[in-house]
């Protein structure tokens, strides 16, 4: 990150609290805190791995800082506002300060809450303080579960309503919004294609309507949740949709080339999503506590990797200040998703140059043709590997965590957590990573 | 009318007899209700903010004082660590910060009674006359007012020391110490 980076940063952040704390000064009851968290981790592996992660070892990945004001304008009505400084979600290089949420909340009834502004969706166990390391004792909670949504936060409403009964504290919050955020795509091959192909790191724009209910029951110290939610997500520029194979004659390529190669056959300016979710925290016999999550991203208009089944299960043990645990995570699109991305990315030579170099123009769209396969495939973003992790936490104080993790993921067809060598494939292949880190809240 | 009974168990009193030392109280201002240990515990844990229509606001005392400690044993059935790592998840899921810490029992006292609406946790031994008790715990006492008559009759048989009254319709071999 460049000193100017830095600088712009550091003054976003600070205008962002000043702007905390003239508020709080001005407002009938105001609670200030803050939250952080300074992680390192490193793989064993050359190339990155959730953006940041590789064999020099990263800060990035896993370090974040954040400052909340809790506004109470009276018993029943006040406002939230989280600033969060961390990695850009629009550039790989850069850090930002960022609004994190900004609501206000009215609860006309002890078991009623309502919310307007930016707030963060109740899709996972953790997803709502899944930025204060101090609040779970995952080093890192499942990218397999926690990246199923393109954005956990939203620009909308909820309403949240509790009843009491015999079972439980039953909780169900509804919500809808909109959020305008970046989506990283990653192409692996430096190419000489026309845009939107960009080698490298590309963050596209995008819009993600949602809404959903989501279901918790609350039964001494175990939590089960349920949700349902309906995401249609813009994009700009489009993305592929669906894809057919074409002969070279097909392609118009005449008798001047043989074989075939894939191509779009429709774009699509936005993908709709049914997204399920799952999860439990349940307290068992010696101090054993068991947590796992499912989540079914479902696509509905497009042929797309993204199309997953994800989920974790973990064991963890509470041993005074120490809490060890082992999980077993996995992500994986549907079967014919990633058959297609195999033979796309085995296609790379699926045309044939009859011509010897003798027509420049065939030469150059076979040449171009056979590029574009592997940068397809990379298009359709897809998903197999599964992450075995042994970690443990150690609580220094109510407000202050270590953690320390050895994790191996295996990757199995190809995953889009991984930034691919050049021309290269990262298929059947482990990666090795050690995490450590410092959580506090104040 | 119904007859009601109330059965009393003979090493009861003896509790009463030492259980009137360290006893926490829960004082409210003058427009706060009366509550039981359930509602006190949801209100400190911010599950509710109005009892009987009077909006509340709870205050505390800093970690680490005895008075607190025995506050979170007594009604929360909860230690430091508990608590804190509650409300942290509870703040940092947008659902608010936690109780106003204060300084000292004299101060929650001064808050209490100069704020419509406010409760705060105090030893028994600072109680002042015309303070507004809302509730009050020993160790042993039941946590909540239970809905149905077979739950207290369930408490009594199987938790000892425990007082309860019940309709003389209901009794079957039970130990009945007083009758009215």
């Amino acid at each position: 990150m460049s000193s100017k980076t830095m600088k712009t940063c550091l003054a976003l952040s600070g205008a962002i609290v000043a702007c905390l704390i003239s508020i709080a000064a001005s407002a009938v009851e105001t609670s200030l805190s803050g939250f952080g968290t300074l992680g390192y981790a490193k793989s064993n592996q050359p190339y990155n791995f959730e953006r940041f992660i590789n064999n020099n070892g990263t800060v990035a990945r896993d370090s974040v800082a954040g400052v909340q004001a809790d506004i109470k304008f009276s018993d029943s009505v006040g406002a939230t506002v989280q600033g969060k400084f961390a990695p850009s979600l629009k550039s790989d290089s850069a850090w930002d300060a960022t609004l994190s949420w900004a609501f206000l909340s009215w609860r006309p009834t002890n078991d009623s809450l309502i919310r307007l502004g930016k707030q963060r969706v109740p899709l996972y166990l953790y997803s709502e303080s899944q930025d204060v390391g101090v609040t779970h004792d995952f080093a890192r909670l499942p990218s397999e579960m926690y990246s199923i949504s393109p954005s956990t936060d939203y620009v909308g409403a909820s309403l949240s309503k509790t009843w009491n009964p015999s079972l439980g504290e039953l909780t169900l919050d509804g919500y809808a919004g909109n959020i305008a955020t970046d989506w990283r795509i990653y192409q692996r091959d430096n190419v000489p294609l026309p845009p939107p192909a960009q080698p490298g790191a590309s963050f596209k724009h995008i819009s993600v309507d949602s809404g959903g209910l989501v279901l918790t029951l609350l039964r001494d110290e175990d939590k089960y949740r349920a949700g349902i939610h309906k995401q249609t997500t813009a994009i700009n520029p489009s993305s592929p949709g669906y894809y057919s194979l074409f002969s070279a004659a097909q392609l118009g390529l005449g008798g001047g080339a043989a074989g075939a190669a894939y191509m779009q056959q429709a774009p699509v300016t936005s993908v709709d999503s049914v997204v399920f979710t799952l999860g439990t925290e349940i307290h068992l016999p010696q101090d054993f506590r068991l947590i796992a999550e499912y989540g079914r991203r479902k696509i509905t208009n497009a042929v797309t990797g993204i199309d997953t089944n994800g989920g974790y299960l973990a064991l963890l043990k509470d041993i005074g200040a120490w809490t060890p645990y082992a999980s077993y995570a996995l992500i994986k699109s549907k079967s014919e998703v990633l058959r297609l991305y195999q033979a796309m990315n085995g296609n790379a030579n699926g045309l044939t140059d009859l011509t010897g170099g003798g027509v420049p123009a065939v030469t150059a769209a076979v040449n171009a043709l056979n590029a574009s396969q592997r940068v397809l495939a990379d298009g359709l973003l897809p998903y197999d590997q599964y992450t075995i992790a042994l970690g443990t936490s150690y609580r220094l104080t109510p407000k202050q965590k270590f953690k320390f993790e050895w994790a191996r993921t295996h990757i199995g067809v190809a995953s889009s957590f991984v930034d691919a060598p050049s021309f290269g494939n990262v298929s059947n292949q482990n990666i090795d990573v050690l995490s450590f880190s410092y959580n506090f809240v104040f | 009318m119904k007859t009601t009974i109330k059965v009393i168990s003979l090493t009861v009193s003896l509790l009463f007899a030492q259980a009137h030392a360290g006893e926490m109280v829960v004082i409210g201002n003058s427009n706060v209700p009366k509550m039981d240990a359930m509602t006190v515990q949801k209100v400190y844990t911010g599950k509710v903010i109005s009892v009987s229509g009077i909006n509340v606001t709870p205050v505390g005392v800093k970690p680490g004082t005895s008075t607190r400690n025995r506050f979170l044993q007594d009604f929360l059935k909860q230690d430091e660590e508990k608590y804190t790592a509650y409300w942290t998840v509870r703040r940092y899921i947008g659902k608010g910060a936690p109780p106003s810490e204060l300084a000292s029992d004299a101060d929650v006292i001064n808050y209490v009674q100069s704020t419509p609406g406010a409760v705060g946790y105090i030893d028994e031994a600072e109680l002042k006359p015309g303070m507004n008790v809302i509730a009050r715990r020993h160790s042993g006492e039941p946590q909540s007012a239970l809905d149905r008559v077979e739950d207290t009759i369930a408490y009594m048989q199987f938790t000892p020391c425990v007082v309860g009254y019940i309709d003389i319709a209901e009794l079957t071999g039970m130990n009945m110490v007083a009758s009215k």
